[in-house]
């Protein structure tokens, strides 16, 4: 089985049951926090954009300019610009969400991400959330704030992988230490 | 599967090209309309360079717990307030200063006009020249020019009337539904292309908005400079002529950069040159006062120290980051706008200029970011 990415995996994934934008929406960590009347401001606010099979939504290295959330279809996030299975780092199904890193600047896209069937994805961007920030600052600071914990969760599954990957190459190179002073008896 | 990869049997109205070609047709209408209606041109442009502004104002209100539509009267009503009063305290003054500067610019222009051909005449006395028909007939071009701008005569009462009608009407609806506008149009267009085109739209509305807005900032505070100049310099000698209009004419001139303070320049020497110079050598027009150019060079001096003030402190803090107009797009715009508007069509060609820049490079921008 594939490794998914701290970044780009649903690390927050929950149980789907309402398919309503409102009810999609509440269940996106980003947007966790809001009353329903804020939900209801936010689904005003997110765009629905219907991509065909096959159809690229973005690609590694474009500028970003937010987040996506699955509705229904099926995305697959791969490294480098050619989306094939090959490449494969995550396949996103719906209730899944992508692309949440470039709601805070607009950094080139860390990898590309393409649909795999007919697919439609309720997208929130970045000049939306500076509207909300100018307009309605106490539902800015939530989102603000659901955004930051999402950050530090990737940050504490990516920390906790890094030190997995330090404490093989540890006892990776103690055995190979072992295997040269065994040879150099030898 | 390849980024290339397309599914070749999508429904014509997914396909980008047929939704591009209704953009560019929904683009062609738009202009249509707006130059088959005098005057509705102009609204349309006054009224967005205005959504720029106020849309701050708006966000604040809005921000206080107020809905939107409440907040867009709240700021309508304020700057109607502000127009009242300035029109009860100062219209006295500033429109008095207008009908008796439109009336005396021809004599004013005049005067001038007959000092430098008594210099060309000496001069060409003095090398024995041919007469130089040239100079005087390029001087009269420009003063015929000149005086449409310094008097507004671009816009006709016509056309101010259809402004206080449909300029309020369209700054509401933009800063209402400037949003549901935007999103309708963005949402409109290809996948391909709709991540750039919002954020392009991002960084338009930041550069305009700071830009616009640092310009109103920068005419205000140079025009008072201007103003308290002028009243020092009348301080010291004879008072000057119509100094509120004169500030006003440099204020407004400021806001087109390069050029502007240059043209703004140009009536206030007219009239200190006439008042100060050569009024004072014709006893039956002027009160005995002593021709001397001290007063000339002094307003010369409070028109250098505003823009020192602009240059120096103003632009590095409130114009800071957002991007200045390429000079050749200023003169571009300015002779362009002048021709349709007069000295309004020079004033509000440069926020349209700076629009006009910004989308040409962000788009640039965007396509050239573009990998599929």
């Amino acid at each position: 089985m594939k490794r998914i990415s701290a970044l780009w995996g649903n690390v927050l994934k929950q149980e789907a049951k309402d398919r309503s934008i409102a009810a999609i929406l509440s269940r996106i960590p980003v947007f966790s926090s809001l009353s329903k009347a804020e939900l209801r401001l936010i689904e005003k606010i997110v765009y629905l954009r219907n991509y065909q099979q096959n159809e690229v939504i973005f690609i590694e290295g474009e500028p970003g300019a937010g987040m996506y959330i699955i509705e229904s279809g099926k995305v697959r996030i791969c490294l480098g610009p050619h989306a094939d299975e090959e490449h494969e780092i995550a396949l996103l199904e719906p209730g899944d969400f992508f692309g949440e890193l470039a709601l805070i600047d607009d950094h080139p896209r860390s990898a590309t991400a393409a649909a795999i069937m007919p697919t439609r994805l309720v997208g929130f961007f970045r000049s939306d959330l500076i509207s909300i920030i100018n307009r309605n600052p106490q539902m800015g600071v939530k989102i603000q704030e659901n955004i930051m914990q999402i950050l530090v969760r990737r940050l504490r599954i990516t920390d906790q992988r890094l030190s997995d990957v330090c404490d093989e190459l540890r006892a990776y190179q103690e055995k190979l230490e072992a295997e040269s002073k065994a040879g150099e008896k030898e | 599967m390849l980024i290339t990869d397309r599914r070749k049997e999508m429904p014509l109205i997914f396909k980008p090209a047929f939704k591009l070609s209704v953009l560019a047709v929904l683009a062609v209408l738009l202009i249509g309309v707006l130059l088959w209606i005098q005057g509705l041109l102009s609204s349309f442009l006054i009224a967005i360079i205005l959504v720029f502004i106020l849309s701050p104002a708006v966000d604040y209100f809005e921000r206080r717990g107020i809905t939107r539509s409440s907040a867009i009267l709240i700021v309508l009503f304020l700057i109607l307030i502000l127009i009242v009063s300035l029109a009860l305290y100062t219209s006295n003054a500033i429109i008095g200063e207008y009908e008796d500067f439109a009336d005396q610019l021809d004599f004013y222009s005049s005067m001038l006009n007959d000092e430098i051909h008594r210099r060309i005449a000496e001069l060409e006395g003095k090398f024995g020249l041919d007469r130089y028909e040239a100079g005087p007939r390029l001087l009269n071009l420009i003063q015929s020019k000149l005086k449409q701008a310094f008097l507004f005569t671009g816009a006709t009462f016509g056309t101010i009337i259809f402004w206080i009608a449909a300029v309020p009407l369209m700054l509401f609806f933009f800063l209402l539904d400037g949003y549901r506008i935007k999103r309708a149009l963005i949402g409109f267009l290809p996948n391909r292309y709709f991540e750039m085109s919002l954020n392009i739209h991002q960084k338009i509305s930041h550069i305009v908005g700071s830009f616009i807005r640092a310009k109103l900032i920068e005419s205000v505070v140079v025009g008072l400079c201007a103003l308290a100049g002028f009243f020092v310099v009348g301080l010291v000698f004879k008072p000057l002529n119509y100094a509120f209009f004169l500030a006003i004419l440099v204020g407004l001139f400021n806001i087109i950069p390069y050029l502007g303070p240059l043209i703004g320049t140009i009536p206030v020497l007219l009239v200190a040159i006439v008042q100060y110079v050569l009024l004072p050598q014709f006893p039956e027009f002027s009160a005995a006062a002593a021709s001397s150019w001290a007063p000339v060079f002094a307003i010369v001096g409070v028109l250098v120290f505003a823009q020192v003030v602009d240059n120096v402190y103003l632009i590095p803090v409130v114009l800071g980051r957002s991007v200045n107009v390429h000079p050749l797009i200023v003169l571009l715009s300015v002779i362009l706008g002048f021709e349709i508007l007069g000295i309004t069509g020079m004033i509000i060609s440069i926020p349209l200029a700076s629009i006009v820049q910004t989308l040409i490079f962000e788009v640039a921008d965007g396509i050239k970011s573009l990998r599929h």
